[in-house]
Parts: C-alpha cells; sequence; structure tokens
C-alpha cells in the first residue's frame, strides 16, 4: 500500500468514525434539544438570560402586533401551558401566521421578554389544496402542541 | 428493422433511448411552463402603473409596513403594495382577509380601476417561488448524465471484453445470457 | 446473476422512466397548490422520493453486505458498492431539494435539527464507503472491511427515519404514520407515482452500475493474465 493510498483510508475511516461518534453523543445531543418551549423559557434561571436561545411554538391567534411604520412587531408564543411575549425585530417568513407554529431564534432578559430577530416557519405535515381546507376537512396529523413536548 | 437496430448497434440503441428521454423531458417543461403562465404568472406593481391592463390579473408585491387597515363588519382591507420600487393602493375583498399581514409578500388577484388609480382584489394567493421549484427539480439533468454515462460504460466494457480475444468462451457465455 | 440483472433490468427502467414522466407532469402542473404553503409544496414530489429512495439504498446495501459476508459472493460485494454509489447521489439529492424547500418554507436553507443532521450523516457514512473501497488495494479485504462498515453505519437509518417523531425537530413529523395520511389524495397521487418511478429506476441504477463493476473487475483481472502471459 503507498502512503498517499495508507493516509487516504485513515481519512475517510476518520469520517466515517467521526460521524457516528458525533451521532452518539457531543453536538447531536444538545440538538437533540432544537429548540425550548415557553413553559421551559419561563423556568429559564438567570443564567440563561442574554444567552442565544431557540423557542418554538404556536403563535396565539390574535396576538401579532405591528408597530407602524417600522420592522417591529410583537405576538405570543404559547406551548399550551405557558405563554411567552416576543418582541421581533425583521421580516418575517411568508408562512409566518397567526395560529401556526414558529421557532424564532434570539434571547431572554431579566424582564420576561423573549428578543429576536430570526423567525423559522415551522410548518405542520398536512398537505391538501386550499378547496378542501375551506371545506373544513381535517387530516390525520400529529397535535401540534405535542410535537413541542417531546 | 428496429430489431436490428437493437440486437446490432447497441450504441445507437442507447442514444435514441436517450434522445426519446430527452423529448419526453422537453414536453414536461413545455406542459409546466404552459401552466405557470396560465394560472401563477403575475404583474408587479410598476408595470400596473406604467401600462395599466384590462379584465382580471395577479400582481406579486409586498403589503408596505402601516399601509393595512382591515374594515372588521365589511370585510375589507385597504393597503398598498409594493414592489419594483412602486406602490399601488388596494382595496381587498374577499376570503381569508386574516391572511393578510404587514411586511408579507403575496399575490393578490383583480382588476385595475383606472378612474380612481386604485386595484380591486377579490382575492390572493400565496407567493408561487417558481424559482425554487425550478432549481429543486433541476436535479432530474445531474441523475439523467449520472445513468447516461453509466449505461454508456456498461456498453462500452461489453465491447472491450469481447474485443479481447484470449477468453471466448466467457464472452460468449455472457452473450448467451 | 448478471444475466438475471441484463434480462430484467430493462422492464424496471421503462416502468419507472414512464411513472416519472407521469408523476412529474401530475406534479409540476396538474395538481393543486397546498392551502398553507401554495405552490411551493411542490418540491415534496421530488424530495420525499429522494429521501425515502436513498434510505433504502442504505438499507438494500447493509443487506447485500451481511450477504456477502455469509456467502462471500464477489457479484453480492458488486452489488453493495453500486448501491452505495447510486445511493450517494440520490442522499445528496434529498439533501439539495430539502434545502430548497426549506429556504422558501422555514425561511433557512440549512439548521442542526436532528432530522437535517442525521440525514447529513447518512451521507458522510456513504462517501467514507466509497472512499474506504478505493484506498485498499486487496479485492478481498476490501469488500470485507467495506460490507463491515456498511453494517455498522445502519445504525443511523432508524434515527433518521424517527427523528421527526422523537425529539423536537424544524422538519414536520411524518406524514404516513400509524396515525394515517395527512395527505389529500389529489397531491398524493403524484406523490405515489413519483416515489414508484424513483424506486424503478433506483432498481435499475443498482443494476446497471452492479454490471459496470462487475465488467470492470472482469476486464482487470483479463488484463492481469493477459500481462501475466507476456512475463511468462
Amino acid at each position: 500500500m503507498t502512503k498517499g493510498k495508507k493516509i487516504g483510508l485513515i481519512i475517510s475511516i476518520l469520517i466515517v468514525a467521526g460521524g457516528l461518534i458525533y451521532l452518539g453523543m457531543g453536538q447531536f445531543g444538545q440538538n437533540l434539544v432544537y429548540f425550548f418551549t415557553p413553559s421551559e423559557v419561563v423556568a429559564f434561571s438567570p443564567d440563561y438570560y442574554g444567552k442565544k436561545v431557540r423557542v418554538g411554538g404556536l403563535v396565539v391567534q390574535g396576538s401579532v402586533q405591528i408597530v407602524p411604520n417600522s420592522l417591529k412587531m410583537k405576538f405570543t408564543l404559547t406551548d399550551g401551558a405557558a405563554a411567552i411575549p416576543v418582541q421581533f425585530e425583521g421580516i418575517p417568513p411568508d408562512l409566518f401566521k397567526e395560529g401556526k407554529g414558529a421557532v424564532v431564534e434570539g434571547y431572554w432578559d431579566a424582564e420576561k421578554q423573549f428578543h429576536s430577530n430570526m423567525i423559522m416557519a415551522k410548518h405542520s405535515e398536512d398537505y391538501m389544496p386550499i378547496q378542501m381546507k375551506q371545506a373544513g376537512v381535517q387530516l390525520p396529523k400529529k397535535d401540534f402542541l405535542k410535537t413541542l413536548q417531546q | 428493422m428496429a430489431r436490428f437496430i437493437y440486437e446490432r448497434h447497441p450504441m445507437k440503441r442507447l442514444y435514441l433511448r436517450w434522445g426519446g428521454i430527452l423529448a419526453v423531458g422537453f414536453l414536461i417543461v413545455i406542459l409546466s411552463a404552459q401552466r405557470y403562465y396560465r394560472d401563477v404568472y403575475s404583474l408587479t406593481p410598476d408595470l400596473i402603473l406604467s401600462r395599466p391592463p384590462f379584465g382580471t390579473v395577479r400582481i406579486l408585491g409586498m403589503v408596505e409596513a402601516g399601509t393595512l387597515v382591515k374594515e372588521t363588519p365589511s370585510n375589507q382591507a385597504r393597503f398598498s403594495l409594493s414592489g419594483n420600487g412602486q406602490r399601488i393602493p388596494v382595496l381587498y375583498q374577499g376570503n381569508r382577509p386574516d391572511d393578510l399581514r404587514e411586511l408579507k409578500t403575496l399575490v393578490v388577484i383583480g382588476q385595475w380601476d383606472g378612474s380612481n388609480r386604485q386595484f380591486l382584489a377579490h382575492e390572493m394567493d400565496l407567493i408561487p417561488n417558481y424559482g425554487f421549484i425550478t432549481t429543486a427539480y433541476l436535479i432530474m439533468l445531474p441523475m439523467g448524465l449520472f445513468l447516461f454515462m453509466m449505461e454508456h460504460r456498461v456498453l462500452l466494457l461489453y465491447n472491450k471484453i469481447k474485443e479481447s480475444k484470449i477468453y471466448e468462451p466467457e464472452v460468449g457465455s455472457l452473450d448467451e445470457g | 446473476m448478471i444475466r438475471m440483472i441484463r434480462k430484467y433490468e430493462d422492464w424496471f427502467g421503462v416502468a419507472g422512466g414512464i411513472c416519472i414522466a407521469v408523476g412529474l407532469y401530475l406534479g409540476l402542473a396538474a395538481s393543486p397548490p397546498d392551502y398553507y404553503q401554495g405552490e411551493v409544496v411542490r418540491i415534496m414530489y421530488i424530495h420525499v422520493p429522494f429521501a425515502s429512495t436513498s434510505m433504502t439504498a442504505y438499507f438494500v446495501m447493509t443487506a447485500a453486505s451481511l450477504w456477502y459476508l455469509w456467502k462471500r459472493n464477489p457479484i453480492v460485494d458488486n452489488m453493495a458498492h453500486a448501491t452505495a454509489g447510486v445511493g450517494v447521489f440520490f442522499t445528496a439529492g434529498a439533501l439539495f431539494t430539502g434545502s430548497i424547500w426549506g429556504k422558501p418554507t422555514w425561511n433557512t436553507w440549512w439548521t442542526w435539527d436532528a432530522r437535517l443532521v442525521s440525514f447529513t450523516i447518512l451521507l458522510l457514512i456513504l462517501i467514507g464507503y466509497l472512499m474506504l473501497r478505493t484506498f485498499i488495494e486487496d479485492k478481498e479485504r476490501e469488500a470485507r472491511y467495506a460490507a463491515v462498515l456498511a453494517i455498522v453505519g445502519a445504525v443511523d437509518l432508524p434515527i433518521v427515519h424517527f427523528s421527526v417523531e422523537w425529539w423536537r425537530t424544524l422538519h414536520q413529523p411524518l406524514s404516513v404514520s400509524p396515525r394515517g395520511i395527512a395527505i389529500a389524495g389529489a397531491m398524493l397521487f403524484p406523490l405515489i407515482l413519483m416515489s414508484a418511478g424513483f424506486y424503478l429506476i433506483l432498481t435499475y441504477m443498482v443494476g446497471v452500475r452492479t454490471q459496470m463493476l462487475y465488467l470492470q473487475q472482469l476486464l482487470e483481472a483479463k488484463k492481469g493474465r493477459l500481462l501475466g502471459e507476456v512475463h511468462l
């Protein structure tokens, strides 16, 4: 076996082993909690204040308030048990909507406010034409609030 | 004749087959583009102002911040829609007015009212995002190329093996199978 | 085995091609847009088939590797190798189309959620597998090591599949699950056609690539013997 081939072999084994180790622990272990729920955020210890975290929840119906002539808005995010106020500045994604899921990135402060400038829309797994939706059809999907509780 | 080409010229057969696949792909592209122009194609606010259209049109733009006024009893909404540096006033009267949100890019469907210089919309649609869809489907091209290269290589290898005379019996058994 | 592949592969190719052609037309032109995502839901008809076939490809690769370790039939090893080569393409395709779907719907091309990370690891394992195969010279050892690697890497498969059910992710949960099917008929039909087409094409591509690898090996062996004769 030539030297180059040996190095290549070692690299390829490292890639796979690295991937598997990553899977088993470390980064991935943390990322299993991809976002916190509003209940967890409300119970945050002061250590978490000002730290960048993600929070996922349902945008409460009727809670979105837009500050005129600015890129600022306020809304409430809930997981069914607790609700947190979110102050957002920026352009929300087009699929951001009241009554739908969202994951916001930002920080929680001592005034019990969440500040964010990045929203990701979390869509559900049901797909249907608009006529069906308007006719009130419900497809068998996971309850959205349950997807937050894992 | 077809059978002759099939058996005697495997390479020609390969090219014929892939020509057919390209033709079918082209047909699908045309049909999809036709549907796009029929159902989804939209104008922008600046086009409306420079060349006022007749009949029902679709306009793509963003709801300007601070302009959305919802009139709850009549289920109407007024806002100005901007795009390409221009803005037009829109009077919306239709389903799902709660889908309207400031800073949201969407498509409104309706007629241009030239005398009052406003757009009367009766329906709205989500932004079509056709660029993303096209990009995603473009992956069919490398996929086809990948398969073509493999088929091509298999034929070349068969030919090479036939050319190397020394192990005739093996080749024979391959051909019969 | 090679004879069997040569005899039946064309049927898979033709059937797959027809399914994909009809599926593409239905998915791109004839199916309705989604109530919430609009037109961009059409990416689903290519993303989901890519994702599900790439996982099946890995599963087949694992099965072929086990079979090889048991029976030591070199053509089965060629098949595992071929599945990895095709699988890399399909896995990368699923990531690519998923990323493009993610931008307009989620508002991000990529995020570190469990589904995306575990799927990318699947791609890394496949790349590592193919690299390993190029760097070992002895054919028999190459096949053995690769088979072991494929089997070890298979632990990622259930993780990818169930990640969206077990953990909090940005990726939505399974649409087809014991809960039922959460896709309306008009959208399910093109999805089924495309998926069927992708499975058939996967089978066909693995068939073609298995032949390619087998013939390459045959040719190398012949050249080796020819050279040997010259030296004698």
